[in-house]
């Protein structure tokens, strides 16, 4: 068997369980997900800066594409459709910035068919820079214009990020983070009050709204991780032996 | 002809019925009643007005304070034989009118309608203390009207005027009329008296035991159970409230004291411990809807800014120090890692038949300490021959490529050709492994390659995610391609377990390397020891940290730990 | 019909790249077509990108919102160097320095500012997060790796002291790979989710 057999049973197993899980959950049961407090923190803030008139700042990331972080662009895109049913009728105060042509059109487009089937016709979409330092930049500018009170961090970032939510907090806005790679949440865990860290990320989107497929995402990601994990096991055993 | 009168709803239902045709309530023990004596069931169907029942009460009690203080006084004979009649026919009545037993079934069955009560006797003690004093010098006058009006005399004022006593209006008319009614329904042929009126009210009445109330004359009786008290500061209505609890019927009573200005001294309001609970959980959810949000609010900003503004100024002094400052021709000294030295071979295997592909993958702000490493690995490249050609991840590569050949003066620039900007590094890279393998295997559709494919590739990076992406994509459809890396110090230390399973053939990450391998210049001792010295502000900074003391600001977000 | 062309689509494409990785020689012509279209659909992406930037701008400075001025120096910048790039080319050594003198020193101020804030959030970490399991694991590997990096810990290859340097090197690594580990699963998981037609939240509800 070789690396690319493994790989695509990996593939194929997961898709069966996706599917399997979403018609089981489709029809009945759930599955428990585990709480994250710094997810009810950033609701919670976030509600608030609305009662309070603030502006809510969503940043989606200054790339689409991950090189570190599989799909966080994609899943940016899960977040602001969540986040945008999810918004009492206040999407007005919402702005969302995003540092990528790609990530601003599939942006547009979710928000338009929100508001379509909304109230408000209002598109607040920023591009605040094209590449990761203009974006820095762009973003502390239009952090002084908007001075928001709930800033969230999603998507792919650079070490940068850490400085966007510094500026956040210094504003006093509540900061929340599921962002970046393993460096960049490195830095972020030194300036932002609630992060998630790793694959903590990809549970965001059902957080939000415990829909059937993504309750089988939940569960069909930790059964591969168990999967997985007996597989290193296994394999480090029969290193250790020399069979492998 | 007899009906009987429902107790409940006061419909009339023949005689012999078991149960009222409207409520369904059962009617043994109901008195038969005339239907004939309209005036008499008019009575009946009437609201009561309690207000004109006090205030006629009021001045029958008058009346008999009056009596007794008669007999001092000098009145005529005439006047008290009227008062002593009245008050005979008073006493002389044994029982308790109709309407009156369903006055007080009213009050037992709706609880809603003692505060009706307490409305209307608030308006009729208002109306009683305003016209006492003219009362009083009324009363003979109004005794004699009462005596003559029982004659036969139909008042047709509205009975209710009487609780606006500021009106126009002829007290003893109404009055007369109320009288005139009870009397004509009860005892038709015989005028009733004020004191017999009085007195049939006596005992359990609610109407007399309000009124007795008034005069202090009824005490409040005392509960066995514990008493709290509460100030309710809330709202507009500032009062002293005391509720007691009974366990017996799991209710709490209300006595409300100095309501609204009034004067009245208790009011008892029986509320259930359920009802109770839902108003308190109301009120609550009330104050939390006023009361200030907790915002994140950050503790002395300008504090924060100083120590910020602090910290730039200690990193920029000491840096600038260390850079400036620093002997110029101090060595340094390493261990030359195994993987730098790989590269080291590398190069010294190059031939002019060879043919780099050069990936730029690093941006501008770590140009200072790229060039420092790649200016003099890329002059030993020229030196070689080989073939060199450019591909960029990031929108500035070309024109940075440009400036390290500018920078490290590179005399010959053996480009066969720029491949251009990649917009997504791992895109870029899989389709380049894609085409290399089409050429490989199909020349005849390797239309998209202007070049032979390469012998090595070398990447240049700065992050560890765009390079990581490269090997992937690289190594899994050419694992036979050589991959080398120049890195960053701060990529180098993330990609080593690609050095360890094959997939890089060498990197040199940082400016300690590339010192160890033999190509330093001239910047690189005060570069690297300004390194150091940001390094060991690093450690100051994090054990400072460490040893201030904790925040209790950390508990004010939730999520703060996984 | 509308939306099932799209979905066709993507469900064709995504298929045939991941078939590429497994029967790249037979697949390398269809691939090599479909990357080709994707990096020049991403690059017009790119250019989207840029045409929003400047209408937010050209539209603060039209209704001369907060930050109009700043927005101004934008616009203008903007068209000095697509003037330039355009008569001299990025070849041009004029245009060259042009445009990395300014990129040059204001990345790396930003990066010298990415610097402080991580200095000052280091001094303050144990404030705001407190001594929990998290923040202190992170500050004994934060200093752990500074002092590694120091390079003044340099014991002899092949001697005990090599070998628990090495270890102790490793030691985030281990980590690291074990939360890449779970982030490809869950990249996995995402792309087969897009795959398999179950999330679009880009589609028209």
């Amino acid at each position: 068997m070789t690396w690319n057999a493994i790989g695509w049973t990996i593939i194929g197993l997961a898709a069966l369980l996706l599917l399997f899980f979403r018609l089981l959950f489709g029809r009945r049961g759930r599955y428990l997900v585990r709480e994250q407090p710094a997810v009810h923190a950033f609701l919670e803030h976030r509600e608030r800066a609305i009662e309070r008139g603030e502006k809510c700042l969503i940043s989606l990331g200054d790339r689409f594409w991950s090189r570190a972080y599989p799909a966080l662009g994609l899943q940016s895109l899960s977040v602001t459709s969540k986040l945008a049913s999810l918004g009492p009728g206040g999407l007005e105060e919402q702005f969302l910035a995003t540092g990528s042509g790609e990530l601003a059109l599939f942006v547009r487009q979710i928000l338009q068919g929100d508001y379509r089937d909304g109230y408000s016709m209002a598109l607040n979409l920023v591009v605040p820079g094209p590449t990761p330092y203009a974006f820095m930049a762009g973003f502390l500018a239009d952090l002084h214009l908007f001075n928001p009170g709930s800033v969230g961090l999603f998507g792919n970032y650079g070490t940068t990020g850490a400085v966007n939510m510094e500026a956040a907090e210094k504003k006093g806005a509540h900061s929340f983070a599921a962002a970046g790679s393993v460096s960049t949440q490195a830095a972020l865990f030194l300036t932002t009050r609630d992060l998630l860290i790793g694959e903590e990320v990809y549970l965001l989107p059902g957080l939000f709204d415990e829909l059937p497929e993504n309750q089988a995402t939940w569960i069909s990601e930790d059964i591969l991780r168990v999967l997985l994990i007996a597989l290193l096991v296994i394999a480090a055993g029969l290193k250790m032996v020399g069979i492998l | 002809m007899f009906k009987l009168i429902c107790p409940e709803c006061n419909a009339e239902n023949p005689l012999g019925a078991e149960k009222c045709k409207d409520c369904g309530t059962i009617l043994e023990g109901a008195i038969p009643e005339d239907s004939n004596q309209e005036k008499g069931s008019d009575l009946e169907k009437e609201d009561v007005n309690l207000s004109d029942l006090l205030h006629l009460l009021k001045h029958d009690e008058d009346l008999n304070q009056f009596n007794e203080k008669s007999e001092k006084d000098s009145v005529s004979d005439s006047e008290q034989a009227d008062i002593e009649s009245l008050s005979e026919q008073v006493e002389e009545e044994p029982e308790v009118p109709e309407w009156l037993n369903r006055i007080r079934q009213r009050a037992q069955a709706e609880p809603d309608s003692v505060g009706e009560v307490t409305q209307k006797i608030f308006a009729a003690r208002q109306s009683l203390e305003d016209a006492e004093n003219e009362r009083q010098q009324q009363l003979e006058s109004l005794l004699q009207k009462i005596h003559d009006e029982d004659e036969g005399t139909a008042p047709s004022e509205d009975p209710e005027r009487i609780a606006e006593p500021d009106e126009d209006v002829a007290p003893d008319t109404i009055r007369g009329d109320w009288l005139r009614r009870i009397r004509k329904k009860h005892r038709p042929a015989e005028a009733e008296s004020a004191d017999e009126i009085l007195s049939e009210r006596e005992g359990d009445s609610l109407l007399h035991w309000l009124v007795a109330l008034e005069n202090g004359e009824q005490p409040l009786e005392e509960l066995e159970e514990e008493e709290f008290s509460k100030q309710s500061t809330h709202g507009e209505i500032t009062q002293e409230i005391k509720y007691i609890v009974n366990p017996e019927d799991d209710t709490k009573k209300f006595i409300l004291n100095d309501v609204k200005g009034t004067q009245l001294e208790a009011m008892v309001l029986a509320i259930s411990q359920e009802d109770q609970a839902r108003v308190e959980q109301l009120m609550a959810a009330l104050r939390a809807e006023k009361s200030a949000r907790q915002v994140s609010t950050r503790s002395g900003p300008a504090f924060n800014r100083g120590l910020r503004l602090i910290i730039a100024l200690v990193l920029i002094a000491i840096l600038s120090l260390a850079l400036f400052v620093a002997r110029s021709d101090a060595r340094l000294y390493g261990r030359l890692r195994p993987q730098a030295q790989s590269v080291g071979e590398w190069v010294h295997n190059l031939n002019d038949n060879s043919s780099i592909l050069l990936v730029m993958d690093y941006s501008a702000a770590f140009s200072g300490e790229m060039e420092l490493i790649s200016t003099p690995i890329l002059k030993e490249i020229f030196k070689t021959g080989a073939k060199v050609t450019t591909l960029s991840s990031v929108p500035a590569g070309r024109l940075l490529f440009d400036r390290l050949i500018e920078v490290g003066s590179l005399e010959s620039r053996q480009t066969v050709a720029d491949l251009g900007y990649f917009p997504i590094g791992s895109f870029g890279a899989y389709g380049l492994a894609n085409q290399i393998t089409q050429a490989r295997n199909q020349p005849e559709f390797a239309i998209n390659l202007s070049v032979e494919p390469f012998d090595n590739i070398l990447i240049i990076g700065d992050d560890y995610e765009g390079v990581m992406a490269w090997i992937e994509q690289i190594h899994s459809l050419n694992p036979e391609m050589p991959i080398l890396l120049l890195l960053s110090d701060q990529a180098g230390p993330l990609l080593q377990p690609y050095w360890e399973s094959g997939q890089v053939q060498g990197m040199i990450s940082g400016i300690s390397d590339s010192v160890n391998l033999g190509v330093e210049s001239n910047e690189s001792p005060n570069r690297w020891l300004a390194y150091q010295v940001g390094t060991v502000l690093m450690i100051l900074m994090l054990l400072i940290g460490m040893s201030l003391p904790g925040s209790r600001n950390s508990a004010v977000t939730k999520g703060d730990e996984q | 019909m509308k939306r099932v062309i799209p979905v066709l689509v993507l469900i064709v494409t995504g298929l045939a790249i991941l078939a590429g990785y497994f029967f790249p020689v037979e697949l390398s012509q269809l691939n090599g077509l479909l990357i080709n279209w994707g990096i020049l659909l991403i690059g017009v992406a790119g250019l989207i990108g840029i045409g929003c930037l400047l209408r937010t701008h050209i539209v603060r400075v039209i209704h001369w919102q907060k930050g109009a001025l700043l927005s101004v120096v934008v616009l203008v910048a903007f068209l000095i160097t697509l003037g330039m790039g355009f008569l001299l080319s990025p070849q041009d050594s004029f245009f060259r320095n042009w445009v990395l003198n300014i990129q040059i020193p204001v990345e790396t101020s930003l990066l010298a500012l990415l610097a402080v804030t991580l200095l000052y959030g280091s001094l303050r970490i144990i404030r705001i997060r407190g001594w929990t399991l998290m923040s202190v694991s992170f500050l004994i590997s934060a200093l752990i790796s500074l002092i590694l990096n120091l390079q003044y810990l340099q014991p002899a290859s092949g001697t005990a002291g090599y070998e628990w340097v090495e270890v102790i090197r490793r030691i985030p690594l281990a980590g690291l790979r074990g939360i890449l580990i779970g982030v490809a699963l869950g990249g996995l998981i995402v792309g087969l989710r897009i795959l398999l037609v179950m999330d679009r939240p880009y589609e028209d509800k």
